[in-house]
């Protein structure tokens, strides 16, 4: 068995690839982060954003890629009605990097290119007609394309687990869903499956595929070349009709820009985290799976491991494990070496955010001014809860057991008395 | 330097549209004459560059009802120093054709109605031959500035590639699109060009470079691409090499390797990136609509760039051929190639003197003369102005001669970013030479 | 050009001809095609390709929102729905 795969991710920058329009899909209405350059209107020209470059230059190098001292773009021509130009400007000769790879438990994946490229449109299927929002138009992307050289399920989990780490460690954002072409072939006719979204999705279309064709072979049928589609709600592949061949797109280089020197970059030493959790757990005898698990996707749990002394390891992840158990996520390298000192093994919560110098001593009950003051600011900045509470009896029982338990009171006079001050501020 | 401008205040402007429109039934110089009163000195604009609130359809049926909502980076800096747009001329459609004859309703040559304007910047010729003190925003990609300049009895100066921004600019071939100007006096050309040259941050390929003026006194004919030149052409061409040499120019004949092959490698480059250019047009985020969004979009696609022309269509079933992976290589790549040499060739020409051509290899085509002929014969009238295109050097097309009564023009082309050198040479040339205009308004 | 290589390329151009119109440009295809043959009889083996004319130097735009071209009404041109563009069905 052979799987391929073209993973394409969304890169860190302020604006879009080609013009200055805001690049994050907000929370605005459609198409309002659009100018002529992103809606393809005539006239208009790219013009490339130097951090995109600098970014894509750095993921390359954290794949081990020959970098191209001269990068260069081409347009690949197909008709979409998310596609404003009717080509994509993308990358592929003059791409950004090549011939890398991702080392996964000590087998290399061979990486064949990296290469630069604007996000389509963001389009929506109705029944007699499409709808279409161009703030995702020109978004930058990087398109990183591998050889087919993973060989089995377990190895594409590793693969992607492995990539999502080296990725996060250059800043991209590990919440977005990855979109992924994968081909499988697991006799000699290779299968494209394309536009997956989500590593989920990735994981479910592989497995069916791989089934589909098994069977295929055990009853001696043939497997045909094809593009196929996975079907999320019915958890399948389906054959979808090729859209473009690789004779048709007719690449050709992009005149509208030039030749981009890469030499004047400067590249970071990348962080590989599954290297340092084996390092670590090599050097603190510890578990390397945990170690794994804490660092791979986690910047601060990295920095702090990597900084405490053998001794400190145990009590160090221990430490890590009780702030993430309590959900405190924003605590400082300072506090962590602070509670380092502490035996913390058994300690409640309270406590511990006593520990931390973060609340006052439980038994110091908070007085009615200082409660009123904490719920009309708390309030006054959030009035949408307020109605909610006001309407919903349920709400309402949950603001006053958050007031409750930020305030250290306890009983059915204090509630009331929430009750009363929230209730007195919706009259205003 | 003096230039001198058609001046209006707002009172008198609706009297130059009214002869404008007046004219233009005659003549179809205008795609758009704009009525909003305005004041200033008046420019037109080729129809396949943006001004904001005027129409701009490049001459294309796909292109009706669309209003660019933004500037060309050349009309911002001419609006800035006082210049107004009267109007957006006619073209042949996205500027595919050589004597404006590829349009809806084509414009007509301003000496004989029964003659072509040339093309594609049909309407900017004719427009500055009609219109007093004028100079037209043009754009040529392999000759549209000189062939209709020619025709006309116009000047057509084609800069260096680059030095003009292509923001606002409608593509057909973006590697060798170029902004340029058609004017009849070398002092308002000048004025014109030095207001809006220069580097924009909204296009990449535009450049900040010095703009020389050098002029060696030397002339090169290049004898293998005046082979197929008319015989009567030639007559008055020698006639105008003794002239210009008793002007003190030095003449010497010559010959570039491959120059001949200019011609097949221009039309394969442009219409690769033609037929890239015209992917855009999808019918259903400007200009012409498809009415049925119901369509699957690929029929919804076909249904709607049924609205191109023949030569449109023609130019974007060959560019996709040729940039066809298995075959990139025999045409594309050999002509980018081609290029580089052609290049290298003439620089090295160009570094001690102008290379003087005619124009045109004929006399002014009657319309009915030029309309049937195939394509590949249309293509070689551009003989002599493609290799400058191609190449992106700074030419330049200037009457010379009145034949029956009809304007002849030669074109002189020099080193990139020599570009002033050429006006420097017409305000010489126009110091003993009369331009004759039929009639003129404003 | 063969008939069946034609007909493909009007698809993949997304161009549709009439009867008449296939008959003409076809013929004029092949004409222009054997034209552009004659490039065939020269030889450019270590020739660099100039993709622009003159060097165009390479410009970078920094990571800045700036919307100097922002334009007045997204949807002056087109047809749209709740801030949407409508585009054809897929």
């Amino acid at each position: 068995m052979k799987i391929g795969l073209e993973v394409h991710v969304a890169l860190p920058t302020k604006t879009k690839l080609f013009c200055s329009d805001l690049a994050y899909e907000n929370q605005e209405e459609p198409n309002s982060n659009v100018c002529p350059v992103c809606l393809g209107l005539p006239g208009s020209k790219p013009v490339l954003n130097q951090r995109a470059l600098e970014i894509s230059t750095n993921i390359a190098n954290a794949l081990n890629c020959k970098i191209s001292e001269r990068t260069w773009f081409v347009r690949k021509v197909y008709f979409y009605p998310d596609l404003p130009k009717g080509y994509q400007i993308t990358q592929l000769d003059g791409a950004i990097g090549t011939n890398g790879y991702v080392a996964v438990h000590g087998k290399k994946i061979r990486i064949r290119r990296v290469q630069i490229e604007e996000d389509p449109a963001r389009i929506t299927r109705e029944k007699d007609y499409s709808l279409i929002d161009f703030n995702r138009s020109g978004v930058p992307l990087n398109e990183i394309v591998t050889e087919p050289d993973i060989f089995s399920l377990e190895e594409l989990k590793d693969f992607i687990d492995e990539l999502r780490s080296i990725l996060y460690y250059q800043g991209i954002n590990i919440n977005q869903e990855l979109k992924t072409d994968l081909n499988i072939s697991l006799a000699e006719t290779r299968v494209e499956i394309k536009n997956v979204t989500g590593v989920r999705n990735l994981i479910a279309a592989a497995e069916y595929e791989i089934a589909r064709q098994s069977e295929l072979i055990k009853s001696g049928k043939k497997i045909a070349a094809e593009t196929r589609a996975y079907k999320e709600d019915s958890n399948e592949t389906v054959s979808s009709r090729e859209k473009e061949t690789e004779e048709e797109y007719g690449f050709t280089f992009e005149p509208d820009l030039t030749f981009y020197d890469t030499t004047r970059i400067t590249i970071q030493k990348p962080i590989i985290a599954s290297t340092v959790a084996a390092d670590l757990a090599n050097k603190n005898d510890y578990g390397e799976k945990t170690i794994r698990e804490l660092i791979l996707f986690n910047r601060r749990n990295l920095s702090l491991l990597s900084s405490i002394k053998k001794e400190e390891f145990k009590d160090g992840v221990s430490l890590i494990e009780k702030f993430a158990s309590f959900g405190i996520d924003d605590y400082s390298e300072k506090e962590f070496k602070d509670m380092l000192k502490h035996d913390v093994s058994s300690v409640e919560k309270s406590d511990f955010m006593f520990m931390l110098g973060r609340e006052k001593k439980p038994e110091q009950k908070a007085g009615k001014p200082e409660i009123e003051a904490g719920i009309k600011e708390m309030l006054s900045s959030d009035r949408g809860l307020m109605e909610r509470g006001l309407k919903d009896e349920k709400a309402m029982s949950f603001m006053i057991g958050k007031i409750k338990e930020k305030y250290h009171v306890t009983g059915k006079e204090a509630a009331d008395f929430i009750r009363k001050v929230i209730k007195s501020m919706s009259n205003n | 330097m003096t230039s001198k401008f058609l001046q209006l205040e707002k009172a008198e402007y609706a009297k130059l549209v009214e002869q404008l429109k007046k004219e233009n039934e005659r003549l179809n110089a205008f795609n758009f004459i704009d009525e909003t009163e305005k004041d200033g000195k008046i420019i037109s604009v080729k129809d396949n560059i943006c001004v904001k609130g005027m129409p701009a359809t490049a001459s294309s049926r796909i292109l009706h009802g669309y209003v660019p909502g933004f500037n060309a980076t050349v009309v911002d800096r001419l609006e800035k120093s006082g210049f107004s747009v009267v109007g957006k001329t006619n073209m042949d459609e996205f500027g595919f054709g050589s004597f404006g004859l590829n349009s809806e309703h084509p414009a007509k040559n301003p000496f004989d109605e029964d003659y072509v304007a040339g093309g594609s910047s049909s309407g900017s010729a004719v427009a500055t031959a009609v219109m007093k003190n004028h100079v037209s925003i043009a754009e040529s990609t392999g000759g549209s500035i000189s062939a209709p300049a020619a025709f006309c009895g116009v000047v057509g100066l084609t800069p260096t590639y680059g030095v003009m921004s292509r923001y606002g600019l409608i593509d057909y071939a973006s590697s060798l699109d170029k902004i340029g100007f058609i004017g009849k006096s070398a002092d308002n050309i000048r004025d014109v060009m030095e207001k809006t040259v220069g580097g924009d941050e909204k296009d990449t390929t535009s450049l900040s470079k010095h703009i020389s003026n050098e002029n060696p006194r030397r002339l090169y004919v290049v004898d293998n691409l005046m082979d197929g030149v008319d015989e009567g052409v030639k007559d008055r061409f020698e006639e105008l090499l003794s002239k210009l040499s008793s002007m003190g120019y030095t003449v010497e004949h010559i010959s570039i390797e491959y120059l001949e092959y200019s011609v097949p490698a221009y039309y394969i480059l442009s219409m690769s990136e033609a037929s890239t250019n015209l992917a855009k047009y999808q019918g259903f985020k400007y200009g012409f609509k498809v009415k049925d969004f119901s369509l699957n979009y690929n029929d919804f696609f076909m249904s709607a760039r049924k609205q191109f022309g023949k030569e449109a269509k023609r130019r974007v079933i060959l560019g996709t051929f040729i940039r066809s992976k298995s075959i990139k290589q025999k045409y594309y790549e050999k002509s980018l190639a081609l290029r580089r040499s052609i290049i290298d060739k003439m620089k090295k020409i160009l570094e001690n003197g102008f290379i003087i051509t005619p124009t045109m290899p004929i006399f002014t085509p009657k319309i009915n003369e030029v309309s049937d002929i195939n394509p590949v014969e249309a293509y070689s009238m551009d003989m002599l102005t493609v290799p400058p295109n191609l190449c992106g050097f700074p030419h330049m097309s200037f009457p010379y001669f009145y034949e029956k009564g009809m304007p002849l023009g030669a074109q002189v082309i020099t080193d990139h970013f020599n570009d002033y050198s050429l006006l420097d040479f017409l305000s010489e040339w126009e110091k003993d030479f009369k331009y004759r205009f039929k009639k003129e308004v404003g | 050009m063969e008939k069946q290589e034609f007909y493909r390329l009007l698809k993949v151009a997304r161009v549709e001809l009439d009867e008449r119109e296939v008959e003409s440009i076809e013929k004029d295809i092949n004409d222009i095609l054997a034209f552009f043959d004659k490039l065939e009889s020269i030889s450019l083996e270590d020739e660099k390709m100039a993709f622009h004319s003159v060097e165009i130097p390479e410009k970078l735009r920094s990571d800045v929102a700036d919307n100097k071209d922002k334009l007045n009404n997204v949807f002056y041109n087109g047809e749209s729905y709740r801030f949407y563009f409508l585009g054809p069905r897929i």
